[in-house]
């Protein structure tokens, strides 16, 4: 056989490989964002749309170029499947002013004119750049410096670590805790936690401690409730730790760091009247217990006592759990010091806001095409919230999936950044 | 259709190429001095490579639909109407690339180093052939039977 012809024929085959995966993973984001793989493509799908555009485009040309040249209803498939991925690669990019006027209508409603007169000649200059999409978000580096692996708890089975972020100049900095996701049984601080999040803040003076506080070990699960974290397990990624811990002892972990962390703020340059958690997914979950339960009688003496929490920021979080009558597959996670019952609620922001005498304010950052944590959770958090005279804002990030910041420089990234610095500002501002 | 009849007149190709040319070209030098950080060149940075990309796809199916493949010129143009889409699609892929990098710190303190690189890279690569891909196509014009 002609080689030019082999050469012409494996091109041609890659090229269809090509556009059948995208067109399916297409599918998958718009249709059925709720399963599995659903889920697992929206992380990613919205960021690098463009890009997944340009290169479907690019097969589909040559496939009617050398297959259907003569076939019109050849030629109509491909061209119908190339806009399908182009409308698809599109409509994020166009609901993005939509998404942008909508969250400074919050921010103005929350804050009438101290929003609108803050001085942001610091910080970020508009909710999206493509410019920055492109080619990545300016952080100074020179404006802070980073300390790795710093041990703050050890329970005589794991120890646990935090990484700091620490701004240059004289404190004491305001100080930023993040918490990682990855369903409580996987992730890690640094890389698995946007670590441009952390050096961006660092670099605008915010003394950023980013920790690891454990993870439950689903191999002490029963096989049916493993699999449902199956997914998450072969992801893999996470500390190697010797215990497995649930819920209840994250929550103590991460107050244990409260704790050393006031004890030590001086040494940290940390400002314990001005303390901000952020949470990603889990982590968000975390950071709702923090915000909520930190002056709460039912987390009494989990945390530092001397902390002011100035605010919460849930990055897509879990709010609500409701155990089924009988069973949950929750339960062996949620099992602490409380009946099973009590615990749930224990651990479920929409019912610590009830009850709770302090509530800092609550920033929710959300994408509206989220399958694995539902958005509408968050909105009915928020009606929730604002209903009991809570100060809470809703970020939506439009079309965006579970994980969106983890691609930091793309439009989910950015917008939540603009907002998360100037709620920030506000809130140590007093506003 | 008949009012479509101008897409494939010689004129309309020519100035296409020219735009085509003058965008790409000019998408690269606004994409470098955005470097300085005036939002406004960068903003007129982003806008210009979106443009680019939009006119050099069209540029894409104006050559495969007009150059005449039984002229040897002709068949030379549209060879490299596939190298320059290949190029592109990699460019696209150095720009993602750069992203993932920075995002998930794979190169730990050369991430945000590398990710301008990377999109550097890709945004220019395609860039550059599409300016030269044009610029051919603009002066074959003069050339008899390479068009149909």
């Amino acid at each position: 056989m002609n080689p030019k012809r082999i050469l012409r024929f494996l091109c041609l085959a890659l090229c269809y490989v090509i556009l059948g995966t995208l067109v399916v993973l297409t599918s998958l984001y718009l249709f059925f964002d709720t399963s599995t793989f659903g889920w697992l493509t929206a992380l990613l799908y919205s960021s690098i749309a463009p890009a997944i555009f340009v290169i479907g485009l690019s097969c589909g040309i040559i496939i009617i170029r050398f297959s259907f040249m003569k076939n019109r209803k050849g030629i109509v498939i491909i061209s119908g499947l190339c806009i399908f991925m182009f409308v698809s690669a599109l409509i994020p990019y166009a609901a993005i002013p939509g998404g942008i006027a909508d969250a400074d209508l919050q921010m103005n409603e929350t804050y009438g004119t101290a929003y609108t007169n803050l001085d942001t000649s610091l910080m970020r200059q508009v909710p999206y750049s493509l410019y920055d999409n492109i080619n990545g978000m300016p952080i100074d580096e020179s404006k802070f410096s980073v300390q790795e692996n710093i041990e703050y708890f050890d329970n005589g089975v794991d120890k646990f670590f935090f990484d700091w972020y620490q701004p240059t100049g004289e404190g004491p900095f305001p100080v930023i805790i993040t918490l990682h996701g990855g369903a409580w049984v996987i992730g890690d601080k640094g890389p698995m936690n946007i670590v441009l999040f952390s050096r961006y803040f660092a670099s605008q003076g915010y003394a950023v401690f980013d920790l690891n506080y454990g993870l439950f070990d689903i191999s002490t699960l029963s096989s049916d409730t493993a699999g449902i974290f199956g997914t998450f397990a072969a992801l893999g990624g996470g500390p190697d730790y010797n215990g497995s811990y649930t819920l209840q002892q994250q929550i103590e972990n991460i107050g244990e760091f409260t704790k050393m962390l006031d004890l030590n703020d001086t040494k940290y340059s940390a400002d314990m009247d001005n303390v901000f958690v952020v949470g990603r997914s889990a982590g968000a979950h975390m950071a709702s217990l923090v915000t909520l339960g930190y002056q709460n009688p039912l987390y009494s003496g989990n945390f530092s006592t001397n902390m002011t929490v100035r605010g919460g920021i849930w990055i897509y979080p879990p709010t609500n759990f409701s155990r089924s009558i009988g069973s949950s597959f929750f339960d062996p996670m949620m099992q602490g010091s409380l009946p099973i019952e009590d615990q749930y609620k224990k651990m479920s922001a929409a019912f610590l806001i009830t009850n709770s005498t302090v509530t800092p304010p609550i920033m929710i950052v959300h994408g509206s095409k989220d399958g694995l944590v539902e958005y509408s959770q968050s909105v009915s958090f928020l009606r929730y919230a604002t209903g009991l005279g809570k100060k809470c804002l809703l970020i939506t990030i439009p079309w965006a999936g579970h994980g969106f910041d983890y691609v930091f420089p793309s439009y989910g990234g950015q917008i939540s950044t603009y907002y998360i610095e100037r709620f920030f500002a506000l809130e140590i501002g007093g506003a | 259709m008949e009012n479509l009849a101008f897409l494939k007149t010689k004129t309309f190709s020519k100035y296409y190429s020219i735009t085509t040319n003058a965008v790409l070209s000019l998408s690269i030098v606004f994409n470098l001095l955005g470097i300085l950080g005036d939002l406004l060149i960068q903003n007129f940075a982003g806008f210009l490579i979106v443009l680019g990309i939009i006119l050099l796809i069209g540029q894409f199916l104006l050559v495969l639909n007009r150059a005449n493949r039984s002229d040897k010129i002709g068949w030379y143009v549209i060879r490299l109407t596939y190298v320059t889409m290949f190029v592109m699609m990699l460019g696209m892929l150095s720009i993602t690339g750069g992203q993932l990098i920075a995002s998930f710190y794979l190169l730990g303190g050369n991430s945000l180093q590398a990710n301008l690189m990377f999109s550097s890279i890709g945004m220019t690569s395609y860039a550059c052939f599409g300016i030269c891909f044009s610029g051919i196509c603009y002066h074959t014009h003069s050339i008899e039977n390479v068009w149909n």
